[in-house]
């Protein structure tokens, strides 16, 4: 390579590298950052417009929604904004605010650190020379105090601000103060933003970590570490083996108000690795053991039907667990057997009129309505109460016995720690830096005709008229306590 | 809904009602003595929401936020103590509870209406995390309401600036400088109770539903109507928005919240989120 080549490939790098900068420090710049949550703020409102997986209420109606708009199905379903919170453009902005934070961050970092630390003292106290010569300034007039006492007048300035928790530095043998208040807030920001990136973290590993599942156990069932019996939602990508597990519902308590659930307690055994120990679950009190949480959200009722000959031999027979809660109608049917039994159940039942129904919630005085059919005929209909038969095709079908079921929803998940702790980083950096914004004061003290005179000024961030309503308010504090007068025309 | 409840709701509905139209008179024809009036009024009316708002929290058990009618009590309870908060410090701002005033109205008349008694307290709202959840819910929704106020009568201020016409009804309003930091005070005062609402949301998710985020539509109308307000802030701060254009967003911005808050159950019926109990299917 000759050097006219090399040069030009020299030439050619640094251009390159040039144009990589410039895209850097326009990707940091405030816009981008604005314009990327803009958009992703778009992309969240439009999943409430875009119809979504999701808030389909069946599958059924999803597939016939897609059939009644064949081209927008077809649209939506290719860009995959039907499930627009997970949908690859969603990703990509997402990604894009990460990578703006980041690049952000690390811009601010320093000079973020160097506010709040004052390290650079020079820079801090630069110009204080000109404090009288900026408007808005006060001034402070000591007459009859003799000029060399200037020093000792800044001195008590300092004490004074000192006092009043104020950060001071001092400079030009200490005839220049700087008063800084809340110097810390600045690191709000990067409590607050930091916090964005450890909830990604955490918010990652929650979800590569994940498994959930629906588990659904009968008062008395014993479960332990039988994977299969899980309904699964989410499978982890990482970590996927479970620690043992075992759970046994030893009793159900319900409560009602109407038809209203108003309190469940499920008391389990649970044993969790090698420990076994009595809990109750609740709905919002989930049973937590290290990374798992067992947590109760459905429940229903498990009869014990029992299929007879006349003769009294058992054809066939368990617990089936049913959802007939709250007057809905389930069904079940015997292995084998061609019989559907269709049943509505009477918790606390009463007749009212002829017509069957409930006076609570609450299994006082249980009542199947039961319908047994084989194929579209109908064998049997009627009103049965514990220990009372149906009889249909020389068989007798009786229930003896109630229990409930409980639906679980079993959660093991990684990372949720780190992730509280970014709720509470975030929540501090955001009241640090909003409600305790910077204030910065500044001091000089000079000689004057017959005297000494101090001028003030600061500035304070975002609330500037309610800085120098407080401004003003010191200044008259500060002559009150030095013995000084304000300037004309500079009341508090 | 007992008598004692039932009276005072009425009184405050009836209260809230004359503090309307007196604030609807005061800015179209100009009479700022309207607002004494609005003070004066204000204070017992707000007394008779306290009592309201306690009076129901002492007969149920239950902090109240179950249902319409206490969503809307306790919702408009942190807006108009929040109104007061500013009246009390700066009596010229009295217009602002144009906006307050009138939505509370609005809210209290629709949640008495749809249905004021008090509903069971279903099992998966007995949680600590609701109450704080709500609580914020509630400050956030008053605090940025108040903005919105501000945003009002900024715009209106500015308007008569702007044509050069003296009004000596405008002059007493504080100045824009000064209406424009409070409207900001008021937005970060509610952008943060606001982040501390969803974080608490989250947290109570999890053990109800057995997530922290399930992208629901009312969580996802919450996150919006955040990130709104959160844009308004760097807007302000980095780019150094001001006046009108901040008033704007300020003003409309809180649809968002009232959506989030009272309307995503009009038009989705498989949020997880119920401001209530579910009727019984």
């Amino acid at each position: 390579m000759n050097n006219a080549t090399k040069k030009t490939a020299h030439s050619m790098f640094r251009s390159l590298g040039q144009d990589i900068q410039r895209s850097y420090n326009y990707f940091r710049r405030p816009r981008v950052t604005i314009g990327i949550i803009a958009v992703l703020l778009a992309l969240f409102v439009s999943g409430l417009f875009i119809p979504q997986k999701s808030l389909f209420l069946s599958s059924q109606q999803f597939e016939q929604w897609n059939s009644e708009h064949p081209v927008l199905a077809a649209v939506i379903n290719g860009l995959k904004l039907n499930e627009i919170y997970v949908a690859p453009i969603t990703i990509l902005f997402l990604a894009l605010f990460f990578l703006n934070l980041i690049a952000v961050l690390i811009q601010r970092i320093p000079h973020t650190l160097r506010r709040a630390y004052l390290i650079d003292r020079q820079a801090a106290t630069a110009g204080m020379e000109r404090v009288n010569d900026e408007p808005g300034a006060i001034a402070i007039v000591f007459k009859g105090m003799p000029p060399d006492s200037s020093t000792t007048l800044a001195g008590k300035a300092e004490a004074f601000f000192r006092k009043r928790s104020w950060s001071v530095m001092t400079s030009d043998g200490g005839r220049s103060i700087l008063a800084i208040r809340n110097r810390y807030s600045p690191l709000g920001f990067l409590l607050f933003h930091a916090s964005f990136l450890l909830c990604l973290v955490s918010g990652l590993l929650v979800v590569y970590t994940r498994f959930s599942g629906t588990l659904l156990l009968t008062q008395g069932e014993i479960f332990y570490s039988d994977i299969e019996r899980f309904k699964v939602i989410d499978n982890p990508k990482i970590f996927p083996s479970l620690p043992d597990l075992g759970i046994i519902v030893e009793s159900v308590s319900p409560s009602y108000e109407g038809a209203t659930g108003t309190d469940l307690d499920v008391a389990l055994k649970i044993r969790y690795l090698k420990e076994t120990f009595d809990a109750v679950a609740k709905i919002n009190e989930p049973v937590r053991r290290g990374p798992i949480s067992i947590l109760p959200h459905a429940i229903g009722i498990s009869p014990l039907f029992v299929l007879k000959k006349g003769g009294g031999a058992v054809v066939s027979g368990g617990y089936f667990a049913l959802n007939v809660l709250k007057g809905k109608e389930d069904s079940f049917q015997f292995p084998d057997l061609p019989y559907t039994v269709a049943l509505r159940f009477y918790p606390d039942f009463i007749e009212e009129g002829g017509v069957p129904s409930s006076r609570t919630q609450e299994i006082r005085n249980p009542v199947f309505h039961v319908r047994v059919q084989d194929g579209g005929k109908v064998l049997y209909e009627g009103l049965r109460r514990p220990g009372e038969n149906a009889r249909f095709d020389g068989l007798e079908l009786s229930f003896s016995e109630l229990r409930y079921w409980v639906d679980f929803l079993v959660v093991r998940e990684y990372g949720t720690t780190p992730l509280a702790a970014g709720f509470v980083l975030g929540a501090t950096g955001l009241v640090l830096r909003l409600l305790f914004p910077r204030k910065t004061v500044r001091i000089r003290v000079g000689k004057s005709d017959g005297g000494c005179i101090l001028h003030m000024n600061g500035s304070g961030e975002y609330y500037p008229q309610a800085f120098r309503e407080e401004l003003a308010r010191s200044a008259a504090d500060l002559a009150n306590v030095l013995g000084g007068v304000l300037g004309e025309g500079q009341t508090a | 809904m007992s008598w004692v409840e039932s009276i005072l709701a009425w009184g405050i509905i009836y209260l809230y009602t004359i503090c309307s139209i007196l604030l609807l008179t005061a800015f179209i024809f100009q009479k700022d003595r309207l607002f004494r009036w609005v003070r004066l009024l204000l204070v017992p009316a707000f007394a008779a929401h306290a009592a309201e708002f306690i009076a129901r929290w002492v007969r149920t058990g239950y902090f109240p936020a179950n249902g319409e009618f206490e969503n809307a009590l306790s919702g408009g309870l942190f807006a108009i103590l929040l109104t007061l908060g500013v009246l009390y410090r700066r009596r010229e701002l009295a217009g602002i509870a144009v906006v307050t005033v009138p939505v509370t109205l609005l809210f209290l008349g629709y949640g008495i209406m749809k249905n004021p008694a008090a509903l069971p307290h279903a099992a998966s709202l007995k949680s600590s995390w609701l109450v704080i959840h709500v609580l914020f819910a509630q400050l956030a929704f008053g605090a940025y309401l108040v903005a919105s106020g501000m945003g009002a009568v900024y715009l209106l201020k500015d308007n008569k600036v702007r044509q050069g016409a003296a009004s000596a009804f405008f002059d007493k309003l504080p100045r824009l400088p000064v209406l424009e930091e409070l409207m900001f005070k008021f937005v970060i005062y509610g952008f943060i109770a606001d982040a501390i609402m969803i974080a608490a949301g989250s947290i109570w998710a999890k053990d109800l539903w057995g997530s922290y985020w399930a992208w629901d539509p009312v969580e996802v109308w919450s996150l919006a109507s955040w990130l709104v307000y959160g844009i308004s802030i760097h807007l302000k701060v980095q780019l150094g928005w001001k006046g009108r254009q901040l008033a704007w967003i300020y003003l409309f911005a809180i649809i968002g919240i009232i959506i989030a808050y009272w309307g995503v159950d009009f038009f989705v019926k498989n949020s997880q989120h119920i401001f209530g109990v579910r009727p019984p299917s």
